[in-house]
């Protein structure tokens, strides 16, 4: 390679590692704030505070959605299999909310450690398959 | 052995209730890649009309 | 081997070249897309969570990852560029940058639209959505910072910089699933691990993949000729065409 060259080469090579770095120092920074939610676990153990507006991810328990026969109100858990937050919500649940399905609930936790949610988003995972392999799958564990 | 997903057309349209979400999702990006492909064209015509280059080629 | 490389990189043999290419992507686009719409929408199962819903998987996934790769194109022609000078390259890159644009805004409006039903809202401020708008805005930046320099070689050398500062935002867009908790799930297909998705949804998404990279291809090349043809008005390379002891670079023995 041309001497001239050679030297463009380094100067692309200064800039790619210097926004490289930079990024990785700002994302450093950034750190938790990047993350969307707060599992259970971070919540509680942290002690997670009651006046602001906090995102909760985990799994519905099993056997804990309490639907209000009258209203839209709906009583679930969300737990990540060490620490549980009990959620409150008024509204339409998006179509993939079920127990067992990972949830993203957004709300202010009360003093008894509620969650009083006003949005509940459904996570879905990255597996993509019939129905019928799936009920196979599921039969067999 | 292949069978399709949908017995008829009516449930093929609504896409197990999804349909509006589905077709609107494919029409947005069949709109987009034709008017892209149709704007080049009309690009080259305007230049052909133009006659900047000589019956489109370079020689 | 750098002469034929030249050669190759010459706007009038690139310009014929290209010409006799384009109708063979079209063709095999044709053939990819037409598979992946008929497996994808009528013969591949529903999803067991998702149910018919998924199917838009078929186009947002392609567009999505066109969105990345259409980048990198773009980051391989700046550094070609900025060290060879290869004019080119530079087209490349031109003729690229709206075609990218326009993927990654049809990837974030495809993911809307899938979002909705699904999670149960249209845009969430998550790390996956928030790089892929961060895309588009570094799109919108090297088309307008084109725009608004006056010589084409200052453009090309401001925009190739620029392209390279975005390189940056291609990984963190791919592992943002992985370094940060998301509503956006985890990578299905572009991971180390085999899929995780049954063949049968799997062999379509794979063609429209490829049908989408034969459209850019070919879009790109359409682009790349017209460009060749309206630079041709004002810059030098026809001279250097006409008269090739002029320059080194474009030029090509005729």
């Amino acid at each position: 390679m041309k001497p001239h060259r050679k030297k463009r080469l380094y100067m692309i090579l200064v800039i790619l590692l210097g926004v490289t770095l930079s990024a990785s120092l700002a994302i450093y920074a950034l750190g938790q704030n990047m993350n969307l939610y707060f599992t259970p676990s971070q919540a509680i153990v942290n002690k997670a505070p009651t006046d602001k507006t906090l995102r909760i991810g985990g799994l519905v328990k099993e056997g804990s959605v309490k639907r209000d026969s009258n209203s839209l109100k709906v009583n679930f858990t969300l737990t990540d299999h060490s620490y549980e937050i009990p959620v409150q919500y008024t509204g339409i649940l998006p179509a993939l909310f079920r127990e067992g399905q990972g949830i993203v609930a957004q709300g202010k936790l009360n003093v008894a450690g509620v969650l009083i949610a006003d949005q509940v988003l459904a996570k879905h995972d990255e597996k993509y398959m019939p129905p019928n392999i799936s009920a196979v799958r599921e039969g067999s564990e | 052995m292949m069978t399709t997903s949908f017995s008829n057309l009516q449930s093929f349209l609504a896409m197990g209730g999804y349909g509006s979400y589905v077709w609107s999702a494919y029409g947005i990006v069949v709109l987009v890649g034709v008017w892209q492909v149709l704007r080049q064209m009309v690009r080259v015509n305007k230049m052909k009309k133009l006659n900047v280059w000589n019956g489109g080629k370079v020689k | 081997m750098w002469k034929r490389l030249h050669q190759f990189a010459s706007p009038k043999f690139f310009y014929h070249f290209s010409g006799h290419l384009i109708p063979w992507l079209w063709g095999a686009f044709a053939i990819f897309l037409i598979y992946g719409l008929i497996s994808g929408l009528l013969f591949a199962p529903p999803d067991y969570q998702q149910g018919d819903a998924y199917r838009i998987i078929y186009v947002h996934v392609p567009a999505a990852s066109l969105s990345l790769m259409v980048f990198s194109v773009m980051g391989t022609m700046s550094i070609i560029y900025l060290i060879w000078r290869i004019k080119l390259a530079d087209v490349v890159a031109t003729a690229s940058a709206s075609i990218g644009a326009w993927f990654t805004f049809l990837a974030l409006v495809t993911g809307a639209i899938w979002g909705k039903p699904m999670w149960g809202t249209w845009w969430i401020w998550d790390a996956r959505l928030t790089s892929e708008l961060i895309l588009l805005f570094l799109y919108l930046g090297v088309i307008a910072l084109r725009n608004a320099m006056k010589t084409p070689d200052t453009a090309a050398r401001a925009v190739s910089v620029l392209t390279l500062v975005g390189l940056v935002d291609l990984p963190i867009i791919h592992y943002s699933v992985d370094w940060w908790n998301t509503l956006h799930q985890k990578a299905t297909i572009l991971k180390l691990a085999k899929p995780d998705i049954a063949p049968s949804m799997l062999y379509p998404l794979l063609a429209m993949m490829v049908a989408f990279f034969l459209y850019y291809c070919a879009l790109m090349l359409m682009r790349v000729r017209i460009e060749l043809l309206e630079r041709e008005k004002r810059a030098d390379w026809v001279k250097n065409i006409l008269y090739p002891s002029t320059n080194g670079i474009g030029a090509s023995k005729d």
